[in-house]
This record gives structure tokens, C-alpha cells and sequence, in this order.
């Protein structure tokens, strides 16, 4: 465990200048916004709002690349191989600090959206919509954010490890391996989902506004593909360790 | 064999089968995922036209009545679902045709209240009202529909609302007061002193509407086609789409829509916001008001004696004039006068674009 927390240390170490960064490029963004919102409509001032999270999952994917490639560039990789940690602890440190990072932006942005945004639209809403719903589905929709922002960290991570077998075109081949990783991993979830059907449903509560008539329904996703999805997900992550720790040569 | 060789040979073998699959199944390859998302609830039908008519049966029952005009001058109908499609001809009495849907879950009861509903006239004052009595509609009915095909003396004054269905009104020369909400409004060849329309939720086609008092429309989250008009109208649109086609002078409301004129015959004045505007042949004086809204005007190439003044704030101003456009800040400005500038024309908008064409 310390050896965990000293890597994790490092990490965000080495994070540190960018996490300032990107919350500066995001607190600009939002102060600008606040300033025009005399100005400008709020649904305008909403939307534009959330514009960050757009980049963040991007963001994230050049993170996962970077977190093994700057180790080859500043030469630490030969340190951090000599330690004895395993390759999972290795990769789960640096997936742990780019995780601390994402978090840490969107609950900024989320904070700076709460904060700049005339909420006095949420009482004007009909009476259909209840608070707690609303809360209920931007959790939900927070969480599945989250989930959609570390994957591309975790492929671009493994395509960079698979990279490092070769001396040239490193770039070329971590482009290849990416969109491979990214086609397997879908594919295969989708085969392999039918054996997860007896998990249980994700029920999502929706509403349906038609004719003028409001009408509930919960809807329910299957569980299976996105179980098999995080699966795999995992066994990339797995690889890329195994790989780190037992196969490549520095 | 060394590491990379190996890897290489993987990718290699990796990307052939990827190739074959994207060949062979096509987007199918990503779609499947997403297909396996779904549960049977994705497919339930959730759209209805009444939350409680999601019945297992309905029955239909059909009416046949004629009622005497005796001298009465109103006909009024008030349908909460169903369509009404009403002709004007030259008659003395009201020819009804009605289709009356009963919706429940129980076929029996379905079919036994359709047989009993009764459809009533009321005559009163200088009106004939049409009643459907469901006071008596027991539990199990959850949905009653009436389509009414009705043809009526021409010159009978019509107020008709309508719910969830078609409302087709047409030839009806002593003035109208429609409603319908829902569907689809398909009215032409009117006349008479006043003239009401409001139309919500389905679009509104409305044409040949002759010489008269200012006639009033109201239109909301709809497309609605307005045609040959003969008199002045005031309309109030929002969240659709509107297009008028050789009309007379119009007083327009409108927000969250986009508006077309082709061939106005009168004077336009608009008020529009977050929607863009486009009036074709401008021969008349014309004030038109926009807020986030691009307004584009094309001047009738008969125009010759006219004043223009266009602004903008936070918009540029593009124009085929001979003439520098001023710019103050935030804010740019054209006056141009043409001839002994008799009609006037003047444009305003913020935070979009004025475009402004000389044919």
C-alpha cells in the first residue's frame, strides 16, 4: 500500500502543473460566460456552460498515452521497473492520479455550471419534473460520464505500452493499437453479453411529453453489454500490466 | 523470434479480421453493442393521444342525423378527441355523420357503449350547439372519439374546438371561430366579419380567405401555411415554422420561429424573436423588429420611392445598395432613400445579421 501511495504521489506530482492549467482554462471560460450572461439568453449561457466536459474525455485519452510515454522520454522507466511493485500497481497509481485529475476538473466545472447559471429556470420547470429527479438523473448521468471519460485513459495507456516494443513509428503503431483495442473490445462485448443476460435490468426513469399528455415510463437497459464492456476494459488494463511487468525491455 | 515480430504478426492478423468484419457486417459491428442495450421496454408504445386510452379494444358505431336550422345562425361543436371535417353549402339543415370510437379493455363494454351514446343538438338563442352526453360513461371506458363529416348551410357562423384529430373546414362565408389542438388544420374559402384561428400542436394550412375584418391566428409549436388572403391579419406565432404566400398587411408576433413572406400586398409590421425572418417582393411600408433573429428582405423591383434604415447590434449588415453602412461600436447602420422615399422601410435587429437585396 505505501509503495501504491508514493507512486500515486508521484503522479499527481508530475500532474500537478496541468490540473492548474486546465482548471484556469476552465475557470476563464466560466468567469466569461458570467459576464456576458446580462447579455446573452440564459439557455445560451446554460449550454455554453457545459462545454468543457466536451474536451475532458480527450483530454483524458492523450493523459492515458502520456502517463507511460513521458517515463520512456525523462528516463524513469528503467526506476520504475526496478521496484518492487507489480505492473498492476504500476498502471492502477497512474490510472488512480488520472482519475484524481478528471474528478477533480469535472466537479470544478460542475461547481463553476452551479455557480454561474441562473437557477430560477429549475422552479419554472413543470411540475412533472421533480427536484429529486432531476438530481436522481444528473447523478447518474455524472457517473456514466466518468465512466466514458477513463477508457479512452486505459486504451491509449495500453497502446502506448504496446508501442514501446518497437523502436520507430511508436506514434503510427499507438494509433493502430488504439482503434484495434477499441474495435475488439466492443466486439467482443457484444458477443460475449448474452452470457451476463440473468444480471438484473438498469432501470432509467424517463418521461414522454406527447399531444400535450405527460406520460412516465421507466425504461430498462440491459446490464449485460455493459458489464462484458467493463470486463474487458479491465482485462485490457491487465494486459498492458502484465505486459509492462514481464515483457517489455528497457 | 523477437517480441515485436510477434506483435507485428498479431496486429497484422487483428487488423485482416477487422476488415472482413467491417466488410461483411458493416456498421453492424458498433450497432449490435448498442442493439444489446435495449430490453423489451424500448419497444413499448408510450406515444398516445390520452395517456388512459391504452386500450386493448375499441369499438366503432356509426350516426346518421339531420337538424333543421330553424333561423339559428351558430354552430358550435366542441370535440375533446376526434376530427371534424365541415363543408358550407347552399341548405337549410345541418347533414351529421359521426364515427364514434369507444376505447376499453373490455370488448363487451366497448361495444355495448358505443351502441348507446346519443349525439344531441341543443338549440338555443341563434345557436345550435352539438352535445355528446357521458355522464353515464362507465368505469372500463377509458377513451370516447367522435369523427364528426358534417355539411351546414354556408352561412352559418362556426365555433368548433377541436382535440387529437383533423379539423377540415371549408366554403363558410358568415365568419368562423376554429380551435384544434393536436392535429392537423385544413381550412380555406372564408369569408365574413370575424375570423378566429388557433391552432396548437399539428400545422395549420390555411387559404383563400377573402375581403374583411382584421382576422386573428394564433399558431404554436406548429408549421403553418398561410395563403391568398384578402384582409389585413394579426397573427401570434411561436416555437413553428411560417410561410405566408400572397397575403394582405400583417401584424406578426413571433418567437422561437422562422417566418417566410413571398408577395404581401399590404403593410408588414413584425416582431420577432430568436427566429429569422425573410419577407420576398417588398412593395409596402415595412417595420420589421428582431432580436436574435436575421432578418433578410428582397426589395420588389417595382419599389422605386422608398426610405430603408436598417440597424443591428452585434450583427453585421450585408447589402447589394450603392451605399457605405456606418458603424458605431457594437452597432452598424444604413439609411438609404430611393425616389421621393414615400414607403418606408425600417429594420432592426440585435445580436444577428440584416441582409438587405435590391432585385
Amino acid at each position: 500500500m505505501k509503495s501504491f501511495i508514493s507512486l500515486y504521489k508521484k503522479e499527481i506530482r508530475s500532474m500537478l502543473f496541468f490540473i492548474a492549467v486546465s482548471i484556469l482554462i476552465v475557470l476563464a471560460w466560466e468567469v466569461f460566460l458570467f459576464y456576458k450572461s446580462s447579455v446573452w439568453p440564459n439557455e445560451l449561457i446554460l449550454g455554453l456552460s457545459f462545454l468543457p466536459t466536451s474536451f475532458f474525455p480527450l483530454i483524458m485519452l492523450w493523459q492515458g498515452y502520456q502517463s507511460y510515454r513521458h517515463e520512456w522520454k525523462d528516463d524513469t522507466i528503467y526506476m520504475l521497473l526496478t521496484l518492487p511493485s507489480p505492473g498492476w500497481k504500476i498502471s492502477l497509481a497512474k490510472l488512480a492520479a488520472g482519475f484524481s485529475y478528471y474528478l477533480s476538473v469535472v466537479l470544478f466545472t460542475a461547481l463553476m455550471i452551479f455557480l454561474i447559471n441562473d437557477k430560477s429556470f429549475i422552479s419554472q420547470l413543470p411540475s412533472y419534473i421533480s427536484r429529486s429527479y432531476i438530481y436522481k438523473t444528473s447523478f447518474l448521468l455524472g457517473i456514466a460520464y466518468i465512466i466514458f471519460g477513463m477508457t479512452p485513459y486505459i486504451l491509449s495507456q495500453f497502446s502506448c505500452l504496446v508501442s514501446r516494443f518497437y523502436s520507430r513509428f511508436k506514434g503510427l503503431i499507438s494509433i493502430v493499437v488504439f482503434i484495434l483495442t477499441n474495435y475488439l473490445i466492443y466486439r467482443t462485448a457484444s458477443i460475449i453479453s448474452p452470457i451476463f443476460n440473468w444480471l438484473p435490468d438498469i432501470p432509467v426513469k424517463g418521461f414522454n411529453v406527447s399531444m400535450g399528455e405527460v406520460t412516465f415510463q421507466t425504461m430498462y437497459i440491459n446490464s449485460a453489454p455493459i458489464i462484458s464492456l467493463l470486463l474487458l476494459i479491465i482485462f485490457v488494463f491487465y494486459l498492458g500490466s502484465f505486459l509492462l511487468e514481464k515483457h517489455l525491455e528497457v | 523470434m523477437k517480441k515485436s515480430t510477434i506483435i507485428t504478426v498479431l496486429i497484422i492478423i487483428l487488423i485482416g479480421i477487422m476488415i472482413t468484419d467491417f466488410n461483411l457486417a458493416g456498421s453492424n459491428v458498433f450497432e449490435l453493442f448498442f442493439r444489446r442495450l435495449e430490453t423489451n421496454s424500448f419497444n413499448e408504445n408510450t406515444v398516445k393521444f390520452n395517456a388512459d386510452t391504452n386500450t386493448s379494444h375499441k369499438y366503432s358505431s356509426d350516426r346518421d342525423l339531420i337538424i333543421e336550422r330553424d333561423g339559428k345562425n351558430k354552430f358550435i361543436i366542441n370535440n375533446k378527441l376526434g376530427s371534424i371535417n365541415i363543408t358550407g353549402e347552399d341548405r337549410d339543415d345541418i347533414d351529421i355523420k359521426a364515427k364514434i370510437t369507444v376505447y376499453s379493455d373490455k370488448k363487451t363494454i366497448a361495444e355495448s357503449y358505443a351502441k348507446k351514446i346519443e349525439i344531441k343538438s341543443l338549440k338555443k338563442d341563434d345557436k345550435i350547439e352539438m352535445k355528446v352526453p357521458l355522464e353515464d360513461k362507465p368505469e372500463e371506458v377509458k377513451g370516447v372519439k367522435i369523427d364528426y363529416l358534417i355539411k351546414a348551410p354556408k352561412s352559418m357562423y362556426l365555433e368548433l374546438d377541436n382535440q387529437f384529430g383533423i379539423l377540415e373546414v371549408t366554403n363558410f362565408t358568415n365568419g368562423v371561430d376554429l380551435s384544434n389542438r393536436y392535429q392537423e388544420s385544413i381550412i380555406k374559402n372564408i369569408a365574413g366579419e370575424d375570423i378566429v384561428i388557433n391552432n396548437k400542436f399539428g400545422s395549420l394550412n390555411l387559404s383563400n380567405v377573402s375581403e374583411g375584418k382584421v382576422m386573428k391566428i394564433t399558431t404554436a409549436y406548429n408549421k403553418t401555411n398561410i395563403e391568398n388572403i384578402k384582409r389585413n391579419m394579426e397573427i401570434n406565432a411561436s416555437y413553428g415554422d411560417t410561410n405566408f404566400y400572397n397575403t394582405k398587411g400583417i401584424i406578426l408576433d413571433s418567437k422561437y420561429t422562422d417566418v417566410e413572406f413571398d408577395g404581401i400586398n399590404g403593410q408588414l409590421k413584425a416582431n420577432i424573436k430568436y427566429g429569422n425572418i425573410r419577407v420576398s417582393d417588398v412593395k409596402y411600408d415595412t417595420e420589421i423588429e428582431g432580436k436574435y433573429a436575421e432578418v433578410t428582405i428582397e426589395l420588389a423591383r417595382e419599389l422605386e420611392n422608398y426610405e430603408i434604415e436598417g440597424k443591428t447590434k452585434y450583427g453585421d449588415i450585408r447589402t447589394n445598395l450603392n451605399k457605405n453602412i456606418r458603424k458605431e461600436d457594437k452597432n452598424k447602420r444604413l439609411i438609404y432613400k430611393k425616389g421621393n422615399g414615400e414607403k418606408r422601410i425600417n429594420l432592426s435587429t440585435s445580436y444577428a445579421d440584416l441582409n438587405i437585396k435590391q432585385k
